[in-house]
């Protein structure tokens, strides 16, 4: 009796994550929002649009579609990592609005998966007002 | 006169922190008894006007005659004001005011102390209020770089997130401290790892100090744990003190990273 109590105890804590995992899970989130001073809302609304536009160019696999945040410096940079299942047309040039982005993509003409990677860099977009006029033009 | 730059000798760090009770006034003390048991002058200021505390962590309450608010309005001599350690000859305080309302002190004014002090010592330690507000301005706006203190917990890391991007801006350069390390709990996964913490933080680790019950018996006798020479945590400072000093020392729980996850991540696989 014991021992089958013993390994349901086992058996349940065996299916959960370490909760280290969760809290880093949990901390990134917050980091995004705090570092790009932007609410999860406002997050949310980011990424769609930029799948819109993403998906204008690429089909993309969405499942794999992930936006990071990570200070360099005094500038934040944003990371956005798309797989990229094919290209969809014959441009060459792919190009993100904006003066301070930068877009690089790694060769997509053979149709398997390949990961798109775009940099904005900004610095720091708290005290920045040119990251409120970004902001605004979403 | 305040004087812009570095005035004297004296390397001025501000301990820092965001959010209150991670243990700014106990890494101020320690390492700075670390410091002057290395042989260095150091002086170690209260900034925090108002609810002053370094002077009991440092069993130096009974000592105190004149405050940093004296020294500003010329109450005393700055000298006066300095209260020097039962334990190290090479040990300053200089104290807050407790009945003093935090706005009495300009910025300007604390950083004309802190920089009166510079010729005469190697390592100026400013204890920084919590928050970021008034105190943690002129706290920072004195020093030359910055030592952060955080607890492996997310309300602590986000704080102090939030004031590396302060200082950031402030062109103020920042190391990191990891205060209250369980080993066991990191290696179990049930607490954030040191690389983890550092990688999300994006600046240089300066230590780690791990959670050890000897911190708060030392407080309680008003001493700095570095002199009990049974304690981790005290040992974990003395070897932040080496590190600060430009020795190489390990990092207690910042585990290597193996080799060929290093490989991996530099050919760009990994995740």
């Amino acid at each position: 009796m014991l021992n089958f109590l013993r390994s349901l105890f086992k058996n349940e804590l065996a299916d959960r994550r370490p909760s280290s995992v969760i809290a880093k899970n949990r901390l990134t989130v917050v980091l995004v929002q705090d570092r790009a001073g932007l609410t999860s809302k406002e997050l949310e609304q980011f990424k769609k649009e930029l799948l819109v536009v993403l998906e204008k160019y690429f089909v993309i696999d969405v499942g794999g579609f992930d936006i990071e945040y990570k200070r360099q410096g005094e500038c934040t940079v944003l990371t956005i990592n798309s797989p990229v299942i094919v290209k969809r047309s014959s441009q060459d040039d792919f190009s993100v609005q904006g003066s301070t982005s930068e877009a690089s993509e790694m060769g997509s003409q053979d149709g398997r998966g390949v990961e798109i990677e775009i940099e904005v860099e900004s610095s720091s977009p708290k005290e920045n007002p040119a990251a409120h006029n970004s902001k605004s033009e979403l | 006169m305040a004087v812009d730059g570095n005035v004297g000798n004296a390397k001025v760090y501000v301990v820092t922190s965001g959010k209150g009770g991670v243990g700014k006034t106990t890494t101020t003390a320690n390492l700075g008894a670390a410091l002057a048991l290395r042989g260095k002058r150091t002086l170690v200021i209260d900034a925090d006007i108002g609810l002053r505390n370094l002077d009991v962590v440092l069993g130096l309450e009974n000592r105190v005659v004149f405050n940093l608010v004296d020294v500003i309005r010329g109450e005393c001599k700055p000298t006066q004001a300095l209260v020097r350690s039962k334990k190290s000859a090479n040990l300053y305080l200089l104290p807050a005011s407790q009945s003093d309302e935090k706005e009495s002190v300009t910025q300007e004014e604390f950083k004309s102390v802190v920089d009166s002090f510079r010729k005469e010592f190697d390592f100026i330690l400013i204890d920084c209020p919590a928050g970021i507000e008034h105190g943690f301005k002129s706290a920072v706006n004195a020093a030359d770089e910055a030592i952060l203190v955080t607890t492996p917990e997310i309300p602590a890391i986000r704080d102090v997130d939030k004031v590396i991007g302060l200082l950031a801006s402030k062109k103020l350069d920042g190391k990191l401290v990891i205060n209250r390390l369980d080993l066991d709990m990191m290696r179990r996964g049930d607490m954030l790892s040191v690389r983890d913490i550092q990688e999300i933080l994006g600046i240089p680790l300066l230590g780690v100090v791990l959670r050890d019950e000897s911190v708060i018996v030392s407080a309680n006798y008003g001493e700095p744990v570095i002199y009990n020479p049974k304690s981790k945590a005290g040992e974990s400072f003395m070897k932040m003190a080496a590190r600060l000093l430009g020795e190489k020392v390990e990092i207690d729980g910042f585990d290597k990273e193996p080799i060929w996850s290093r490989l991996v991540r530099k050919i760009g696989l990994g995740g």
